[in-house]
């Protein structure tokens, strides 16, 4: 192939990846649009202001606001725990572990990070679930399994997004803190993670926005009540898992499935917005 | 001599009330047990997936189909179906990923950027409802392996298109430079020198992909998956099982007599994940 | 001068509003060693960087007057900038051998000019280490990683990539100034041969280096060329006060 033609089917190729990733942010959004139309016609603002959510009864009603609040719900308690405990495992990590150590941990955790969320809410199903009956919780599957499987599915990305932004702190300052006498505890967490700080709270975001999306993990270990629970021992349903779970039992085309994919815009409606935070955060650091 | 001895009385009192030797120490002390607690936390998660399944590991669970309600029988139709879905989804996202990634990094574009931020956080059961109206409904493919494979490679294009990002961003300004000054084209540059210097990472960021879309569930059930298939798939355009779903079917609405089936499915699950991932690991060792 | 192979007029050179280089004039000889001298920041690279329209590459420069080699604008609208690259080869300051085999690393511009013959590749690659002086220490070796050579012979190998393609002019920018003193002894005299063949432009910080490789000296101080002569002149009896200056340590 002569020099030019190959530069242009290279260039077309690179343009055509391109256009594949716009396309899809754009197709994903008007299709979630398109689908969700006649349920917004139909149903109405009741889709969002109502907690009544009986897709399968006559008359059906699709009210899903107890499903947006407990996915925000879950993903501030889940962040609430998460994030702490990441906090200082990468304090830990960054400042006191040996090399050998940090590499090792970290190993763990990022073999973690590729276990798939339904191994996860599998093994606390068959084995921490059985344990709530004992203890008299009539529902074994609840709000708080629910957290546990998000602890675990989300420590590995948050630990390792804290410990990457708190390792590329320079050196020096860390001396200099040093230098004036301060403790390692005192220096990593007012001076380092100061430095380090919108890294962390990119963390922070992310971890949350990976918790609003996770399914299979709320699904299985929630419980599947589209109520508000009142305590912590109470079975759930997210907008996550109300879309897999009924989805493949639903009519195409239905109200049940329009109504579906509002849940769907809702969901990537708040993803976006994470994102969006996440890349203010991360500009105005670069600056 | 009088004000010196005050002095230095009154610095080891303060000296003793909070030695900065012992707090140190005690942070130190805390937080590895932390640390600890949480490892072996994650390592007893390990190794409850693991290790309860592995005993009903035999030919026949590798070999047949499930049977008698879930009671007897194996995982075969499930484990051919992960492989086909993987493999044909990496095998779309891969190079469409390599391409992604030298857009983001060898052009300037803002928007690009931004629109695979965007991509990545998009939560994977969206990814199925996408698939579900496009791929499944619109175009026609049903649930079938073909749908499935496109929204799996949908999906894990912004992982693989970031870390071949990072990759060639992170290769030295000279270099380039250094092949421009021969005459090189920007394309030649990029695809005869940057390409070939991010191989390993391309290599690393394949297994890293495949342990995601091995593992995913959600996006699955909507668009390729079934809970039991009579049949081995034929064509793109079947419908399969696959070891996510699966697993989550069993779990989700099958009791006791399922349980061992789940739990072998789980141990073959994690020791995908492990095997995977390890090569990964492995990959990226050999590049420092 | 006899032999003209550059000329650069009336040349200006920015980085957005930042002036580099401020009205430079000068002849480049055929064959000759010509050292770019000068404080720090003073423009020398620029200057140099310019001549095989590297610089494009950096967002935001643009030039003025205009560079001529053999006798046509290098800036005109109608110059193939690959084919002048290859006609103008460089050398740069940090050794930049690509993460691929030695052989590799040379057969990658012979195949940009459309070397396919494997056989002709050999030899190609066999010539150029020869005359980079590298061959005898990696003919054994030739597979292996470019990125595994010390910094000497790094460096040594990118000349060879600079040469095999047969460019007419060869810029260095600061060749030595990352490298010891016997790799540095080592790379001038490579340099000193290659002008047989080659026109050679180099800047360096390094006196004793102009004093013992170069023919013609021109130095340059915040932009301009305040000074250029016969090398040996220069350095004895410099007319210009900065370049006494520079000469004597004062500034630089
Ligand atoms: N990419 C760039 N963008 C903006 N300004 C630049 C850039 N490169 C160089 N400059 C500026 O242009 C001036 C000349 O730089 P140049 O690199 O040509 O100097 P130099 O003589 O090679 O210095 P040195 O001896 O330190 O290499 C300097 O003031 C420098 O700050
Ligand atoms: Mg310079």
């Amino acid at each position: 192939m002569n020099r030019s033609t190959k530069d242009t089917l290279r260039k077309t190729l690179l343009t055509v990846s391109s256009l594949i990733a716009i396309s899809a942010v754009f197709g994903i959004y008007i299709y979630l649009i398109k689908e969700s139309y006649s349920a917004f016609q139909q149903v109405g603002a009741e889709l969002f202001v109502s907690d009544q959510w009986y897709p399968v009864w006559d008359p059906p009603e699709f009210g899903m606001r107890a499903m947006i609040i407990n996915s925000l719900m879950v993903t501030l308690l889940g962040s609430l725990i998460v994030v702490p405990f990441s906090y200082l495992i990468a304090i830990y990590l960054h400042g006191y572990a040996k090399p050998r150590e940090k590499e090792m941990i970290r190993r763990i955790f990022e073999y973690l990070a590729g276990v798939p969320s339904v191994v996860i809410a599998f093994v606390l199903l068959t084995f921490v679930s059985p344990l709530f009956a004992q203890v008299g919780i009539y529902s074994p599957q609840n709000l708080l399994l629910a957290l546990v499987g998000l602890f675990f599915l989300t420590i590995p990305i948050c630990t390792t997004l804290i410990l990457e932004s708190l390792d590329s702190v320079p050196k020096q300052v860390e001396e200099a803190s040093a230098a004036l006498g301060a403790i390692e505890f005192r220096t990593y967490t007012r001076v380092t993670s100061k430095a380090a700080l919108p890294g962390i709270m990119n963390a922070i975001v992310l971890t949350a926005n990976r918790i609003v999306g996770e399914t299979i993990v709320v699904l299985l270990l929630g419980g599947g009540a589209a109520m508000i629970p009142q305590k912590l021992t109470d079975p759930m349903k997210t907008l996550t898992a109300a879309i897999a779970s009924e989805m493949p039992e639903t009519a195409k085309g239905s109200l049940h499935y329009s109504s579906l994919f509002a849940a769907g815009l809702v969901l990537i409606l708040f993803s976006t917005l994470f994102e969006v935070v996440s890349i203010a955060i991360l500009r105005r650091n670069k600056r | 001599m009088n004000e010196n001895t005050n002095f230095s009385q009154e610095s080891t009192k303060r000296a003793r009330k909070s030695n900065p030797v012992n707090k140190g120490m005690r942070s130190k002390v805390t937080l590895r047990v932390i640390t600890y607690i949480f490892a072996a936390l994650i390592l007893s998660l390990f190794l409850l997936a693991l290790v309860p399944g592995i005993r009903y590991w035999n030919l026949d669970f590798f070999t047949q189909a499930p049977s008698n309600g879930m009671t007897s029988g194996g995982i075969f139709p499930a484990l051919l179906g992960s492989i086909l879905l993987t493999l044909l989804s990496l095998a779309i996202a891969i190079p469409l990923g390599i391409l992604l990634g030298i857009v983001l990094s060898e052009y300037n574009l803002e928007y690009i950027r931004f629109v695979v931020t965007i991509l990545s956080g998009i939560p994977s059961v969206v990814y199925g409802l996408f698939g579900l109206g496009l791929f499944c409904i619109t175009l026609g493919m049903r649930t079938s392996i073909l749908a499935g494979a496109l929204t799996l490679a949908l999906m894990v294009l912004p992982v693989i298109s970031s870390s071949v990002y990072e990759t060639m961003h992170a290769i030295p300004r000279e270099l380039r430079e250094a092949a421009y000054a021969l005459g090189a084209r920007k394309s030649e540059v990029i695809f005869e020198m940057l390409v070939p210097s991010v191989k390993r990472s391309i290599l690393t960021v394949s297994f890293v992909a495949a342990g995601r879309a091995i593992g995913e569930t959600a996006p699955l059930i909507l668009t390729a998956a079934v809970f039991y298939a009579t049949n081995l798939p034929t064509s793109l355009l079947s419908p399969v099982m696959t070891l996510p779903t699966h697993l989550y079917f069993l779990s989700a609405s099958y009791g006791e007599s399922a349980r061992w089936m789940a739990q072998g499915t789980t141990s073959v699950l994690i020791l995908f994940v492990i095997v995977v991932y390890t090569i990964a690991f492995a990959f990226r060792r050999e590049k420092k | 001068m006899r032999d003209v192979i550059i000329e650069v007029k009336n040349f200006n050179a920015y980085y957005a509003d930042k002036k580099a280089v401020k009205d430079a004039n000068l002849k480049i000889e055929k064959n000759k060693i010509t050292a770019i001298m000068g404080p720090s920041g003073c423009g020398k690279s620029t200057l140099l960087r310019s001549i095989n329209r590297i610089n494009d590459l950096v967002p935001e420069f643009r030039t003025e007057g205009e560079i001529l080699f053999h006798d046509r604008n290098i800036y005109d609208r109608e110059t193939d900038v690959y084919s002048l690259r290859r006609r103008i080869g460089m050398v740069f300051q940090r050794p930049t051998p690509f993460p691929m085999s030695i052989f590799d690393n040379i057969a990658y511009g012979l195949k940009l000019i459309g070397v396919t013959e494997k056989k002709e590749i050999k030899e190609k690659v066999r010539w150029s280490l020869e005359k980079a002086a590298l061959w005898e220490e990696v003919k054994d070796e030739l597979d292996k990683s470019a990125l595994k050579l010390s910094g000497g012979q790094q460096q040594r190998l990118c000349i060879a990539r600079a040469i095999a393609i047969e460019p007419e002019v060869i810029l260095f920018d600061e060749p030595t100034s990352a490298l010891d003193p016997v790799s540095t002894q080592k790379i001038e005299g490579l340099i000193e041969e290659l002008a047989e063949e080659f026109t050679i432009i180099i800047v360096t910080h390094n006196i004793g280096q102009a004093a013992r490789i170069s023919d013609y000296t021109l130095f340059m101080y915040q932009g301009e060329i305040v000074e250029q002569n016969e090398t040996t002149k220069i350095l004895r009896n410099p007319t210009h006060e900065v370049t006494q200056q520079y000469l004597s340590g004062k500034i630089g």
